[in-house]
């Protein structure tokens, strides 16, 4: 364990102070007095203090070769660059699309299987097998099976983000109908409610919360996949635009295709927390949100 | 399970998602040791005839019905005649070791350099201000993207797999361990100075035992995620590796061995997690 060593200088610095800095008490150092605006001003500089280096550090002293590592402004040219495309639309519509199609997919086909295995045992025993075997393969397994299946065109990858975003749905919709409070299913069964009906009212409303978490999950992964699927034999996308653009040696631009995908990622991961505050606001634990 | 990563949490595999509190279902087992033993068994044989009846149905629809052409989807026979010759491949496990070997050294190298940075971070406030929101922004950029360009950079041969590895398994690992050190009981800590106990010391007796159960649950998505960072790297460039392997079976349509190669993946990623989960039951045995 070299890492202990390594450490050390930090927990000596650390040491020096009095023990309340534990619990961040008012006798700790300036940032630890911070609320939360003036903690934003400090990142926010930070950050403008981190784009500067690394472009005085790549596009001035070409520390690393610019290829490798392009500084920001080389970014930010990329989206002129990319944004100048007659195709660049074609190339983002169509990952925008298979995105949506196979996330979409993953979501229902997730809930379904997720609502039905978390509800009945002997439902979960027995598809346990097979949703193992789909689940223990590393998914990107998939993608060259999946040209054989189907094909070269949208439908290989739109199953690739399908069966990558598939099982954080699934499990998570799972562990939220296991979660149910038994005693109002014990109450629905009081007052003689059907079986569809408990499903509709209680176990799906229950599991909400779960499942939303399970969905900004598989959003990441979605995006993930796609890239990957994009890039290994296809034409056309975001990912593909990526693996051309990099063997181009233009990575400016892969990069900013790269800043479009976390942007998307985010804006879905965003969108998913807000329903999830107002279908589930009860829901107020930090690490669900 | 100690998770702690709203989006990091390591996913419990289908079979591990009881539908019960195990420690409850233990309970009634301790109770009625005869029935636990008997739902047990029963619900082993149920499962066994079904997996058996399921790849018989397969080999009689392929083989006998011809419902599918073997070229799309070879019945278990196939499969399991090509995992055959697989392994009896005079070269098969020079590409074997090339792949594991890849994956070991990325993912010690992501958790020297995450559970130090973790350390670190978790620890001191400042870093925690400082480092923590570019460790999350790096998280969140999905690093697959970058597969073509390291491979432009580090060439064909292992490292630009290892690196691929590290890069992929390094942030599960540093922000795990950031969550563990938070969890260190304070007063814990504050006891420990009382009694002298300080720097090294108190970071191997207070802080690591608490941190460890953080740390190996970061270890094992570092596991998961790095193989799949081995593979993108072979199926991108290069000329080795049981990912390559399985791009060129795929390509010439030779399925039965391409769906071998799939189950030596399965093997490969799954025994990675079962080494990291028996590694914690050795080191960290308080953890669950």
């Amino acid at each position: 364990m070299t890492s202990i060593g390594a450490t050390g200088p930090r927990l000596d610095t650390v040491r020096d102070e009095p023990p309340t800095t534990m619990e961040g008490g008012p006798t700790g150092s300036w940032w630890e007095r911070l609320d939360r605006r003036t903690t934003a001003v400090v990142l926010a500089i930070e950050a403008a203090l981190i784009l500067l280096v690394w472009q005085v550090a790549i596009g001035v002293l070409q520390l690393v070769n610019p290829v490798f590592l392009p500084p920001p402004s080389r970014i930010l040219e990329g989206f002129g660059t990319l944004a100048a495309r007659d195709d660049i639309l074609q190339h983002l519509g169509t990952s925008l699309w298979v995105w949506i199609l196979g996330f979409t997919l993953a979501v229902v086909v997730g809930v379904v299987l997720g609502v039905l295995t978390g509800a009945s045992i002997p439902v979960e025993r027995l598809s346990s097998p097979v949703l193992w075997t789909i689940y223990a393969t590393p998914w990107l397994a998939y993608r060259p099976l999946s040209v054989v299946w189907f094909g070269f065109g949208l439908a290989p990858i739109v199953f690739l983000v399908f069966i990558a975003s598939l099982f954080p749905v699934l499990l998570n919709t799972a562990a939220g109908v296991r979660s149910v409070d038994p005693s109002l299913l014990q109450a629905s069964r009081v007052f003689g409610i059907s079986r569809l009906r408990t499903y509709r009212s209680i176990l799906l409303p229950s599991a909400l919360p779960f499942v939303i978490v399970g969905m900004r999950q598989s959003a990441v992964m979605a995006t993930i996949s796609l890239i990957v699927a994009e890039m290994m034999g296809s034409s056309v996308g975001l990912g593909a635009l990526v693996g051309i653009l990099t063997s181009r040696y233009q990575t400016g631009q892969a990069f900013a295709l790269v800043v479009i995908a976390v942007l998307w990622t985010v804006i879905i991961g965003q969108l998913l927390k807000a329903i999830g505050q107002r279908v589930a606001p009860w829901q107020t634990d930090a690490r669900l949100s | 399970m100690s998770t702690s990563l709203g989006s990091a949490r390591p996913l419990p595999t289908v079979s591990q998602v009881g539908p019960v509190d195990p420690a409850e279902i233990e309970a009634f087992h301790a109770r009625h040791p005869a029935h636990a033993t008997d739902d047990r068994r029963r619900w082993q044989v149920i499962v066994a005839l079904e997996i058996a009846t399921i790849l018989v149905v397969w080999e009689i629809l392929i083989s006998v019905l011809k419902v599918v052409r073997p070229a799309f989807m070879p019945p278990p026979s196939a499969i399991i005649m090509a995992l055959g010759e697989l392994l009896a491949r005079p070269t098969f496990p020079n590409h074997l070791m090339f792949s594991v070997g890849n994956l070991i050294v990325g993912v010690l190298l992501a958790a020297i350099v995450g559970i130090t940075l973790g350390l670190a971070v978790g620890w001191s406030r400042f870093l925690d201000l400082t480092v923590s929101p570019i460790i999350w922004t790096i998280y969140s950029v999905p690093k697959v993207a970058f597969a073509p360009l390291v491979i432009l950079a580090l060439g064909l041969g292992p490292p630009s797999k290892v690196f691929l590895v590290f890069l992929l398994g390094v942030f599960p690992i540093c922000l795990n361990t950031i969550e563990g050190v938070r969890t260190v009981d304070p007063s814990l800590v504050r006891a420990a100075r009382v009694f002298g106990t300080r720097g090294a010391r108190l970071l191997r007796t207070i802080i690591l035992p608490a941190t460890l159960p953080f740390i190996l649950v970061g270890i094992r998505r570092a596991v998961a995620l790095g193989f799949i960072g081995a593979m993108l790297g072979e199926f991108i460039g290069g000329n080795t590796g049981v990912g390559y392997l399985l791009k060129r079976a795929a390509q010439e349509f030779r399925m039965d061995e391409a769906l071998a190669i799939v189950v030596v993946m399965i093997v490969i990623a799954n025994l990675g997690l079962v080494i990291t989960t028996l590694v914690q039951r050795r080191v960290a045995p308080w953890a669950r």
